[in-house]
């Protein structure tokens, strides 16, 4: 087919959301046909060349992205004047620097894989591999450390591979095979090192890496069946955050106390991936529900998409915005003080917009839920 | 092919917005919700409004000569709106208006584009009901369901969408702009073609209006889960049920391949060591539905039910219909290719039938999935393959040859409601004898002499050019 005017729109108008594959009676995959058209766009060059300068260049290399990052924690002037609004590194860093009164994520002043770490606990039962993400790396360390902290007072002996970078699915998203392979590769030997035993379990913080890790690094790889094969016995052992977290707590038994009414009210906004990718709908609201220090409310609609969606956020900046406001105002209809969901791209979105509207709602993820609200206690912080 | 003149033409009629030709906009018009058909992208898709655009297009395709082909939502399951000889694909999306809803006569006046399930709503608002409810209710639309004659559930008490229309208004193959069947509840006048036009798949006309028949809204429903060790025990109380005097108005059946599916996929809390179970609703008054729903569940029990349970709530029995519902995408989750039929056979003989084709699906080693609106002997039979092994396929689509014989064979049906479309026309001999087939043919020839009308449907093309040779020259 002639690749048209037309065919980049339908292409890039897509979230890769997932919603149409989970209503369709015969599961078409449409993300990753979708996926395929981006990436003969890609393969021809009629991709935003600034996409493909991050996703090609920045995010795979790790020290890049942390001169980039440190630039901008430097100064932020200099910052937002050399990154367009409209710069594909808002895939990730979305609407930061608009120019507009809207701020841009908080750069973290160590990455959370530069940080020290707690050895594991004697007597860990399970041992679990943490996939950090660069949102959670880069941008909010205190997700990586949450999920870290919660997952060793569980009784897991948390290792944090060092090798790990981006799980490549900005660069995916766009079509951009090369680059995401690169990605896989390297993920692969730090997650799935050989000639060591593996992890029982992979998590991640964010859903859209787990996805990214459990769903299409094998098909990714399938052109090496060495390396699809590894990614096969990773993608098994990928668990997301909240299904391994309600699974460790039913293994010890831990009973709902009552919260008491004057404890923060929460709700869940269901990431596409995790909902839809991963078909995990009941984990988060099982992990919300059993916290001692808080309560749990279902907003309506709550697995709408967010209208983040990789690069669509830039390529469609106002239909983005105008998903994402129908979100929050669905959000705050239920009384939820705070938002929780489990996924870093959603995370941004969610809370840049929030920013925006000077909302009192607040967003964090289910890892920094359970951590804060774990106990009756602590409920107040 | 449609060269820049005829496109002009084309769009003069429809407006500029409401014709589309870029390769990237036409493509998914190329396909429907049968699985594993190829693309067949249409050289234009147009939008009308009104009948007359309509009738306008159809004059010029004869003028012309290319091929109109009707869509409504796309969910057939046959292949009928893909249009395998190219030409225009005629989308009713924009033909979505409910014209006239008349509560003193029951009836409602509706274009084609009409979605099924919001015809559904709009009219319980006024408590009446429109009973027909194919599983894709939420997206198909009522040309659709006229063109397919499609059932549901509650066909079984209800009758299929033919019980539920009155008239239509068609634009007939050659042009001319028509009205059949008559505003009431009955009529003898002339020839039926209503009954000729409802389930003709788009190959006769295309359906521009209809008018349809409404129910009072039953006051109350009751929604039973029955679990059965045997497959034949289950099947031989669909009739039983029957005889003990209860006309239920919906009974599915789903084998434990299904129950096993739905589980893994979408837990809606079936037993998944049982061997087949029923869902059965009662409709009616509260007392009729009590007493109707305590005979099921005696009737079940003494056909060897292993567990009769009621739903309880409005939400309990929800969540056993929105099991049935999730079926279809659960199977395909675990075969990438399914080879669905929807057979109609005799209640009697649907014991027999069902344990014939489990030993048939053995026979040739592929894993096969029952389930269906058995109350009114309608089973589907899903066969699933690996569409990479093209040894694998063959043996299912042997299997479904083998299915189709023994329908056949106790008096049955090939096809109860998916219709004909292209992938069943190989099989169409099984079951009518050569000269039904030439009078079908007969028909359309007289209707459609230049074949524009949704071509290479229904009826195979050689026999229409052998009937065309050997009839009387037009
Ligand atoms: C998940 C799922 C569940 C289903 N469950 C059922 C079920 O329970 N019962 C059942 O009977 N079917 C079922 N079907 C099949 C399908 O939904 C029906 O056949 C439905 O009637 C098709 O409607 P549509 O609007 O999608 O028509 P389309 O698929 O667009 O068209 C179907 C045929 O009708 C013709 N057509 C459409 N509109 C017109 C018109 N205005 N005038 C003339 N011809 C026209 C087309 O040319 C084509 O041949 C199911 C399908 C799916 C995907
Ligand atoms: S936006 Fe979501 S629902 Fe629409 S095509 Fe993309 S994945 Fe499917």
């Amino acid at each position: 087919m002639p690749r048209g005017r037309r065919y980049r729109f339908f292409l890039s108008a897509c979230l890769q959301c997932g919603s149409c594959t989970a209503a369709c009676p015969n599961q078409v995959d449409t993300a990753l046909v979708i996926q395929a058209g981006r990436a003969r766009l890609a393969a021809a060059r009629e991709s935003s060349w600034i996409g493909r300068f991050i996703t090609k260049k920045i995010l795979p290399s790790e020290r890049r992205l942390r001169r980039l990052l440190g630039l901008a924690r430097a100064s932020r002037a200099l910052w937002a004047k050399k990154i367009p609004t409209q710069s594909g590194l808002h895939l990730r860093l979305r609407r930061g620097l608009d120019g507009q009164g809207r701020r841009i994520p908080e750069i973290a002043n160590t990455f959370f894989l530069h940080q020290k770490q707690p050895s594991p606990e004697p007597g860990a039962q399970r041992r679990v591999s943490l996939f950090v993400g660069c949102v959670a790396n880069y941008l909010k360390p205190q997700v990586a450390q949450a999920a870290a902290t919660v997952l060793t007072q569980a009784h897991c002996a948390v290792d944090i591979p060092l090798g790990q970078g981006c799980c490549g699915l900005p660069a995916y998203g766009l079509g951009e095979n090369e680059a995401a392979i690169e990605l896989a590769v390297r993920n692969l030997d730090a997650l799935m090192p050989l000639g060591q035993a593996p992890p029982d379990v992979i998590t991640s913080p964010c859903a859209s890496c787990a996805y990214m890790l459990k769903k299409r690094m094998p098909g990714l790889l399938s052109a090496w069946p060495e390396l699809h094969q590894r990614a096969q016995q990773l993608a098994e052992r990928v668990q997301p955050f909240s299904r391994l977290f309600t699974q460790l707590r039913a293994d010890s038994a831990v009973s709902k106390k009552n919260s008491s009414e004057n404890t923060p009210l929460l709700t869940f906004h269901d990431p596409c991936h995790l909902a839809k990718g991963l078909g995990e709908r009941n984990a988060p609201r099982q992990l919300l529900g059993q916290l001692a220090g808080a309560r749990y409310v279902e907003m309506d609609q709550a697995d709408r998409c967010c209208g983040q969606g990789g690069s669509f956020c830039l390529s469609h900046q106002d239909l983005s915005e105008k998903i994402v406001s129908n979100k929050l105002s669905l959000a705050q209809k239920s009384g939820a003080e705070v938002l929780v969901t489990e996924c870093s791209g959603c995370l941004l979105q969610l809370s840049s917009a929030l920013w925006s509207e000077d909302s009192a709602l607040e967003v964090i993820s289910t890892a920094e839920a359970a951590l804060r609200y774990q106990s009756a206690k602590k409920g107040s912080m | 092919m449609l060269d820049k003149a005829s496109l002009k033409k084309i769009r003069r009629i429809m407006g500029k917005e409401a014709m589309l030709n870029t390769p990237a906009d036409v493509a998914l018009y190329g396909y429907d919700a049968t699985p594993a058909l190829d693309g067949v992208a249409p050289e234009a898709v147009v939008f009308p409004q009104r009948a007359e655009q309509v009738q306008s297009l159809v004059q010029l395709a004869n003028q012309e000569n290319f091929a109109v082909v009707p869509r409504g939502a796309g969910t057939g399951l046959t292949g009928g709106a893909r249009p395998i000889h190219g030409g225009v694909v005629l989308s009713t999306q924009a033909m979505n208006q409910i014209l006239r809803l008349d509560t003193d006569n029951f009836q409602v006046v509706v274009q084609p584009g009409v979605v099924t399930g919001d015809l559904q709503t709009r009219v319980a608002r006024e408590g009446l009901f429109y009973p027909t409810d194919p599983q894709s209710l939420a997206v198909c639309t009522i040309g659709g369901n006229l063109a397919e004659n499609a059932g549901g559930p509650r066909a079984v008490k209800y009758g299929v969408t033919r019980q539920q229309v009155l008239a239509l208004q068609v634009v007939l193959p050659q042009g001319q702009l028509v009205r059949m069947g008559a505003r009431t509840l009955k009529t003898v006048s002339g020839y039926d073609l209503v009954s000729l036009l409802v389930g003709s798949e788009g190959t006769l006309g295309v359906i521009t209006e209809a008018t349809l028949r409404l129910l009072p809204a039953p006051a109350c429903r009751s929604t039973l889960l029955m679990v059965f060790d045997r497959v034949d025990q289950a099947a031989a109380a669909v009739a039983k049920t029957f005889r003990a005097g209860v006309w239920p108005s919906a009974i599915e059946f789903m084998d434990r391949h299904c129950i096993r599916c739905i589980e893994e996929h979408e837990p809606a809390g079936l037993p998944i060591d049982a061997a087949a179970v029923l869902i059965v609703e009662v409709d009616g008054s509260r007392p009729e539905v009590t007493s109707a729903a305590e005979r099921v569940q005696q009737v079940m029990s003494e056909m060897g039910a292993r567990s009769v349970q009621v739903a309880q709530s409005e939400a309990e029995a929800e969540q056993l219909w929105r099991a049935r519902r999730s079926l279809s995408p659960a199977v395909a989750k675990i075969a990438p290719l399914k080879i669905n039929e929807d057979i109609v056979v005799p209640l009697s003989t649907l014991p027999g039938v069902i344990d014939a084709i489990h030993a048939l699906a053995a026979r040739q080693k592929i894993k096969c999935v029952c389930f269906g609106h058995v109350g009114d002997g309608n089973l589907h039979v899903n066969f699933l393959a690996d569409p990479s092994s093209q040894e694998e396929v063959a043996r299912a689509e042997h299997a479904a040859r083998e299915l189709f014989a023994l329908t056949v064979s106790v008096g049955g049906s090939i096809t109860g409601e998916h219709g004909v479309g292209t992938t069943k026309l190989a099989y169409l001999g099984m079951e009518h004898a050569p000269e039904a087939l030439a009078a079908m043919a007969a028909i359309k020839l007289a209707l459609d002499p230049r074949g524009i009308m949704n071509p290479g449907k229904v009826l195979p093309d050689e026999l229409l050019a052998k009937e065309r040779g050997s009839g009387p020259a037009h």
